[in-house]
């Protein structure tokens, strides 16, 4: 059994390739993060809610990545450094192999991981799945939840070191009573996760402590993305035995005024796109071998409806970043996004199964062999997108 | 400030939709995104007060009482406040179809939740109409509901099940000019309309059997059918005995229930009766099941409070959702998992230790009367746990700080977080 508490005092291990799973709950407008600026349908579609195209007089307009695709310009500030070191990838027309337009059956189909048919009530969840597989002779692997539960995606037989980060306050055990706690369960079938789960809440209890007497990170706004993943790559880079991070953003679910370039979507991009820089920043030298995919459990309607909003659709746009990947890139398969491209004339089509994508990624990433991945990801194809 | 009726319990959903059409004819979007978020707000103070009435009950019952009952058909049938109407409709969903019904038949209960505004809204079948389907709450019905997952159905029973919940959805708040042919067919009950102008009235051809189109007759059959139904018994059996008697409970006993079940076409009464005979024998070692935070939390207050009712339920639902089980805030269709291993994590104990200081320090001030820690140390319950604690559980509570520091210990021991 992985302790990684107990092993966080131990010297440090031959660090190895991390992942980070950034879950956004809620189905987020991929449209309106990579703006396809080169289809007129797309300004057909939506007329009030459009991305304007590229226009560098007009600082509201979408800043482009290429002749079809462009960024929206609260992204662009956070997103454009990463484009431009090639450690940044986009995968338009991604998603799940079957159509829910249910939040909740959508992100436990992600979260779970398996192949569409299934159809699982439960059942453990890939990150799970993958620590056990990279659980080897190479060195103690295990994992790590910026949450309050345990999400689906890390059920399962590998124990899971879980506790949110997005919150101010500092609850208080003392020494004493932690101690006289640590002698109840001493060789108590509970005592890893014992020990897990309060050396895991004593660590962000200092981190926040240490925050409130450092200007620079009480200057990040509390309860925002970017607090979070500062205190997200600081506990990543003093433990490197957490080789999986999970944490989710909620929040997407625009189904009236989501506005443009200024709104309520705006400001929830910019905030998880300056989250994504500071987990990066934070990681320092660990950025280099740490693979982040944030992805949602759907995508929402193509066209905008009544209340200048979207509603649940299918297709979405999956994002690569990491040190050592070769990004800067739009890849998958693509296709048309004209009026009879859509997915029942509403969507943006799927394309790229996710568990394709991700098991590609993953298996380029921990060198992982068929069978292996196989049991991350069953029946599966894994889709190599030339990123690593 | 903005209030809804809270008594009776289905007015405040009459209110809710009265107020919202009134705010989509709003002009200007200032004032209507000013008037949205006082509704929203009202709706959450309806819920918050309905719970923490509901919670102070739950606490001063035991672990098989009615609110307890009422608490698993809840997350049984779970719907999510937040949701819309569900939020205004919820005291009329819980105090007019789940606690009426709770240990009567599981057909009415059913048939309650199928003709609810609640749960119509919650799983989309206000949208369901003939010609313009939508599976979302009959595939729930059958996976969540009564069949259960592996109940033997296929996508064709869904299919079918969906069109004969066509048109089950609210009233229109306008009112209508109903043709002739069509005023038999309507079914109404407060904000519940039985639209026959929405619903497929073709035949139905459900699980091998058939229902002629007749309208809102098909609704009733189907929640015969499948109440009757062997995977329904099945399931239903199995998930009592699950939250009643724990991961422990023995296959026989769920058999024993699933038959009465079937015999008794959903007797819940009699369904219960084995099962709350085994709950009161279940002392047998190796039946121990990890308590869910909602167990683990209230089983605390009762031994802390020492039988004094809580005045003050805001704080301990504050806790309840600082362990991950809010009360009625389960966004999933599927309610809280009802296997205590699923709340088993790092997060999860932690949480519990941190909170266990801070429930005993509070508790004193929450209760009708106040008990100091020394009084509640001394209590007969008290007594009575401590001395089935293991020996570094002893040891451990010998060298606690004070009364407040042991009873603290005491609720964070292991042998505290199983039942």
């Amino acid at each position: 059994m992985p302790v990684a508490w107990r092993l966080w005092a131990a010297p440090a291990v031959r660090p190895r390739p991390r992942f980070v799973f950034v879950f956004l709950r809620g189905g987020y407008d991929a449209l309106s993060a990579l703006v396809p600026y080169g289809e007129p349908f797309y300004y057909e579609a939506r007329p009030n809610i459009a991305l304007a195209p590229p226009d560098p007089a007009n600082l509201e307009a979408a800043v482009p990545l290429d002749h079809r695709w462009a960024l929206h310009p609260s992204v662009s500030d956070a997103l454009m450094p990463f484009w431009d070191a090639k450690q940044l990838a986009f995968v338009p027309f991604t998603g799940t192999g079957f159509v829910s337009r249910s939040h909740f059956q959508a992100q436990d189909w992600v979260e779970l991981g398996q192949a569409p048919e299934a159809r699982p009530a439960s059942g453990s969840g890939f990150l799970n799945r993958l620590l056990t597989e990279l659980d080897d002779a190479r060195g103690p692997a295990t994992g790590v939840s910026f949450t309050p539960t345990l999400p689906p995606s890390f059920h399962g037989p590998m124990p899971v070191a879980n506790w949110p980060l997005s919150g101010s306050r500092r609850g208080k055990i003392n020494p004493g009573l932690e101690e006289l706690i640590l002698a109840m369960y001493d060789e108590h079938a509970l005592e890893d996760l014992v020990r897990d789960g309060l050396g895991l809440r004593r660590e962000v209890s200092l981190q926040l402590q240490q925050e409130m007497q450092e200007a620079s990170r009480a200057a990040l706004p509390a309860g925002s993305f970017a607090l979070e993943s500062a205190r997200m790559g600081r506990l990543l880079c003093d433990h490197p035995e957490y080789l999986l991070g999970f944490v989710d953003v909620g929040g997407w679910d625009t189904h009236a005024g989501q506005g443009a370039a200024r709104g309520a979507l705006s400001s929830r991009l910019r905030d998880l796109t300056e989250g994504l820089q500071a987990l990066a920043q934070e990681l320092g030298s660990e950025w280099q071998r740490t693979l982040v995919v944030v992805m949602s459990e759907f995508g929402r309607t193509f066209r905008e409806n009544g209340s200048r909003g979207t509603d649940h659709g299918h297709g979405t746009t999956l994002w690569v970043l990491g040190g050592g990947i070769q990004g800067g890139a739009i890849r998958g398969e693509q296709g048309g996004l004209g009026s009879g491209d859509l997915h029942q004339d509403r969507d943006l089509p799927v394309l790229n199964e996710y568990r394709d994508v991700l098991a590609g990624l993953l298996a380029q990433h921990y060198g992982l062999g068929r069978e292996a991945l196989a049991r991350v990801f069953p029946a599966a194809s894994a889709r190599n997108l030339g990123l690593l | 400030m903005m209030r809804l009726t809270a008594t009776p319990a289905a007015q405040a959903m009459s209110e809710y939709r009265q107020r919202s059409a009134e705010i989509t004819a709003i002009q200007d979007a200032d004032q209507r995104r000013l008037a949205e978020s006082e509704l929203r707000e009202a709706r959450r103070l309806l819920v918050m007060e309905y719970s923490g009435g509901f919670f102070r009950r739950l606490v001063s019952q035991p672990a098989d009482g009615v609110e307890a009952l009422v608490w698993f058909w809840f997350n049984h049938f779970n719907v999510l406040w937040q949701n819309d109407l569900v939020g205004a409709a919820l005291p009329s969903y819980i105090d007019e179809v789940l606690r009426p019904n709770a240990e009567g038949r599981f057909r009415d209960l059913l048939l309650g939740t199928m003709t609810h505004p609640a749960m119509l809204v919650y799983l989309d079948n206000t949208r369901n109409g003939s010609g313009k389907m939508n599976e979302n709450y009959a595939r729930e019905l059958l996976e969540l509901h009564t069949l259960g997952v592996n109940g033997g159905y296929n996508q064709a029973d869904v299919r079918e099940t969906a069109r004969i919940l066509t048109g089950a959805g609210l009233r229109p708040l306008e009112p209508v000019q109903w043709a002739p042919k069509q005023v038999p067919h309507l079914v109404q009950r407060g904000e519940f309309l039985f639209d026959p102008r929405r619903h497929d009235f073709g035949r139905k051809d459900l699980l091998g059997q058939t229902i002629p189109g007749k309208g809102f007759g098909e609704l009733e059959a189907l929640a015969d059918r499948l109440s009757r139904h062997p995977a329904t018994a099945r399931h239903l059996a199995g998930k009592l005995c699950l939250f009643l008697v724990g991961e422990g409970s023995p296959p026989a006993l769920a058999e024993e229930a699933a038959r009465i079940f079937r015999e008794t076409s959903g007797n819940l009464a009699a369904v219960l009766g084995p099962i709350r005979e085994r709950l009161n024998r279940r002392d047998a070692p190796g039946l121990k099941t990890f308590k869910e935070p909602q167990r683990w939390l209230t089983s605390a207050l009762a031994l802390l409070s020492g039988g004094v009712p809580v005045k003050n339920a805001q704080l301990p639902l504050g806790w309840l959702s600082a362990l991950g089980q809010g009360l009625f805030s389960c966004r999933t269709p599927d309610g809280y998992s009802l296997r205590g291993g699923d709340w088993l994590s790092a997060g999860q104990l932690a949480q519990r230790f941190e909170l266990a200081p801070q429930i005993v320090n509070t508790l004193p001030r929450l209760a009708e009367t106040a008990m100091p820690p020394e009084q509640i140390r001394a209590s007969p319950a008290v007594g009575a746990l401590e001395a089935t604690l293991g020996p570094k559980s002893r040891q451990a509570l010998t060298r606690a700080k004070g009364d407040a520091g042991r009873l603290a210990l005491l609720i964070s021991s292991p042998e505290f977080m199983y039942w």
